[in-house]
């Protein structure tokens, strides 16, 4: 197939600008989490009860937080988790909490709590009328599905609620015009803030804020439809907020569109940097796909629709690149033929995470 | 990310339909036809930019439109100088109209027809629905005419969408597209009895004109067409459509770009081309299909400048990747090509000037 890159693995390495460790990432639609190193080696991996809701990460006691999709409620249901679950690095489960509901992003909080997104599903009307925006009469399968953000203790018991219907003015945020109404607003990131804050980032209505711990208000929002979509908004150390800008659905129509990873100041929301492909429409990924800063300021990019990640340094130089070849063999709801990628991770081998078990 | 492998990477010989291919890269001043093994074996140097491309007449020559530099409205595909030239470069025929954009045709009669801007009254521009209110032109709406013309350039018949339709409100803009343009016509087919297929990108709409009536006769007004192009109406009677998969309301793997051949008695589709998966075919603008005479399909996937062939059940037995990139904004450095065509060795087209196509 001419148009599917029939390379996979280690496409390119440069080992004097690369930032080392092992990259974590779990092909959606299977049943594995990988750990590689910069060669592309497996050398590590965990063995999942069912496929990935939507990824997994590792945290800083060592462990592996998953989310798997459960079979209960509507299993078409876009990044549908269900079970998040943490495992040793032997595979053993030490933690799990199920909520059928549960969509997209989970965080492990420094005080072992654990947030998550999680939908409600709204059969009433007259909920509906409140939500603005979106195609008219396209709901789902006569629901909307609106997002709660929910904290739960290590027993599962939930200390803190965020919910759309209630703690966000929703006229000031639109589903856009062009998208379906089957949810509100299709929360695809939950990410803390070391104080606490927590930004959400929505889909369907271009929208990402940070929601004051405290008070419930959304203290900073960006909502820019030329961003097209974004995912994995989060907070960087210098204060800054990075994003994968996927461009899916912007007004120009041309050779020069595709996604971008930036970087705003929150304080002025300016770019402050801006990778984009060279040329532009050899980076594309219009929906999930994620990024991350190394340690050394290079950027971790996850292309989530070719099954890629690849390494830039600020000057937007690709200095590692890897293509997944697991590919989804098996009739899927969603995924079949496909090696899509939520996001990625890098770890240094003297992170907590890694915790010297590799070299 | 895309991956292109320049150059033709997939012939096989058993099941595609030898010819040569005419394209003229967007942002580029010449007029290239290759063969099978991507190999340029002619070349029309047009002084110009493209406004969008040229195809060959069964009389052996090319007509192309050139852009020109006078009512530069910011709008894209503008033409402006439709050209007949013979193999050899030499103009046989002209017609200058610096508001023709995207399509024209030579009729079999020896009459052109082409599309054409028209700004629309400002008391008509007032009810165009939908689009992203404030975006429109600082002149206001332009909307889109048909002009048909003989071959002294004289008017023979004309069409215009804002005053022979007379119900806007069944063709709103896109809700995320501008309002510089009511309509973005990218398409005129003659069809038969001097009727007209046309497609309007910014309205996800296809229709056919009748001559007589000037009315819609057959229409298709829907998202999945997803900012269409080149409509065209096959020998069976179906409409075949390269429906490009933009602005639509779900994103996923199963978005891209599709070719639809729809039975205009039901508006059903009764065959497709999907990419395998699906987002490895994908051309968010521009781009085109023509059918070949073994029933292959070639597709133009012109943002990429990717042309390739596939059979009826999908399989790719052709395939290239235009390596010729685009020196001029704002396609540089792209290898964008609106449309491609092929002719066989024996065609009228060809007219015997060139041998073995590879």
């Amino acid at each position: 197939m001419p148009a599917i890159d029939p390379r996979s693995g280690v496409l390119q390495h440069n080992a004097n600008k690369s930032t080392p460790g092992y990259t974590l990432f779990t092909p959606l639609g299977l049943y594995n989490t990988y750990l590689i190193d910069m060669e592309g080696n497996v050398v590590h991996q965990w063995d999942l009860p069912n496929d990935v809701g939507n990824y997994a990460y590792l945290l800083e006691n060592g462990n592996l937080l998953a989310a798997i999709r459960t079979e209960e409620e509507n299993p078409f249901l876009p990044a549908k988790g269900g079970h998040l679950i943490e495992y040793d690095w032997d595979g053993n489960i030490v933690w799990e909490h199920v909520d059928h509901l549960q969509h997209h992003d989970f965080r492990r909080k420094p005080n072992g709590n654990t947030v998550y997104a999680a939908w409600t599903k709204q059969t009433d009307p007259a909920v509906w009328k409140t939500i603005p925006g979106g195609m008219a009469g396209e709901e789902h399968d006569g629901a909307i599905y609106t997002d709660v953000i929910r904290e739960i203790d290590p027993k599962g018991n939930v200390v803190w609620e965020w919910d759309v219907l209630t703690d966000m003015d929703k006229d000031d945020f639109p589903i856009d015009p062009s998208v379906h109404r089957h949810e509100y607003a299709h929360a695809n990131t939950v990410s803390p803030c070391p104080n606490g804050d927590v930004i959400v980032n929505w889909r369907y209505n271009n929208t990402m804020a940070m929601i004051d711990y405290e008070t419930k208000k959304i203290k900073w929002s960006l909502r820019d439809i030329a961003y097209g979509q974004h995912h994995d908004v989060q907070m960087l150390e210098n204060g800054n907020i990075l994003f994968f800008a996927n461009g899916a659905d912007v007004h120009i129509h041309g050779p020069e569109t595709g996604s971008q990873v930036v970087e705003v100041d929150p304080a002025t929301n300016e770019e402050v940097w801006v990778y984009q492909g060279t040329p532009r429409r050899s980076f594309v990924s219009w929906f999930i796909s994620g990024c991350q800063r190394l340690s050394s300021g290079n950027t971790l990019i996850c292309e989530g629709l070719w099954g890629r990640c690849f390494e830039v340094t600020p000057e937007g130089e690709i200095v590692w690149e890897y293509v997944s070849p697991y590919y989804v063999e098996y009739e899927h709801p969603a995924y079949t033929g496909n090696n899509l990628m939520f996001r990625c991770y890098r770890y240094a081998s003297d992170s907590p995470q890694i915790q010297g078990r590799l070299p | 990310m895309l991956y292109e492998n320049d150059g033709v990477s997939v012939y096989d010989k058993s099941k595609a339909s030898p010819g040569y291919t005419i394209f003229w890269t967007l942002g580029t001043p010449t007029v290239k036809l290759m063969d099978m093994n991507g190999t340029v074996v002619h070349e029309w140097d047009m002084g110009g930019l493209p406004g969008n491309y040229g195809y060959l007449l069964p009389n052996g020559n090319l007509l192309a439109a050139i852009r020109t530099d006078e009512q530069v409205l910011g709008l894209s595909a503008k033409g402006g100088h439709i050209v007949e030239m013979d193999w050899d470069g030499n103009i046989v025929w002209e017609h200058t109209d610096h508001f023709q954009h995207h399509d024209f045709r030579r009729l079999e009669n020896g009459n052109t027809c082409y599309i054409r801007w028209e700004l629309m009254p400002e008391e008509l521009a007032a009810k165009v629905p939908g689009g992203r209110e404030g975006s429109e032109h600082e002149h206001g709406i332009y909307g889109d005419g048909i002009q048909e013309i003989d071959a002294d350039g004289n008017t023979v018949w004309e069409w215009h969408f804002a005053t022979d339709i007379e119900d806007y409100s069944k063709y709103p803009i896109c809700p995320i597209e501008h309002r510089k343009e009511w309509a973005h016509a990218n398409t005129i087919c003659p069809v038969e009895g001097g009727d007209y297929l046309i497609s309007f990108r910014q309205n996800h709409l296809i229709a056919r004109i009748d001559r007589e009536t000037k009315q819609f006769s057959w229409e298709m007004c829907d998202w999945k067409l997803g900012h269409q192009h080149d409509v065209q109406m096959l020998e069976n009677d179906n409409i075949l459509v390269y429906a490009n998969g933009a602005h639509g309301p779900y994103h996923g793997p199963n978005e891209g770009s599709r070719i639809f051949e729809i039975d205009p008695k039901s508006n059903e589709t009764v065959w497709e081309y999907v990419g395998a998966p699906p987002y490895t075919f994908d051309s968010p603008f521009i781009s085109g299909c023509q059918p070949m005479p073994n029933g292959n399909m070639l597709i133009c996937e012109g943002r990429s400048g990717r042309l390739f062939e596939v059979t009826r059940e999908g399989e790719i037995v052709w395939n290239f990747n235009s390596p010729h990139a685009a020196e001029n904004p704002p396609y540089a450095p792209g290898r964008s090509i609106f449309r491609c065509y092929r002719y066989a060795a024996d065609s009228l087209e060809i007219a015997g000037r060139l041998g073995d196509p590879g």
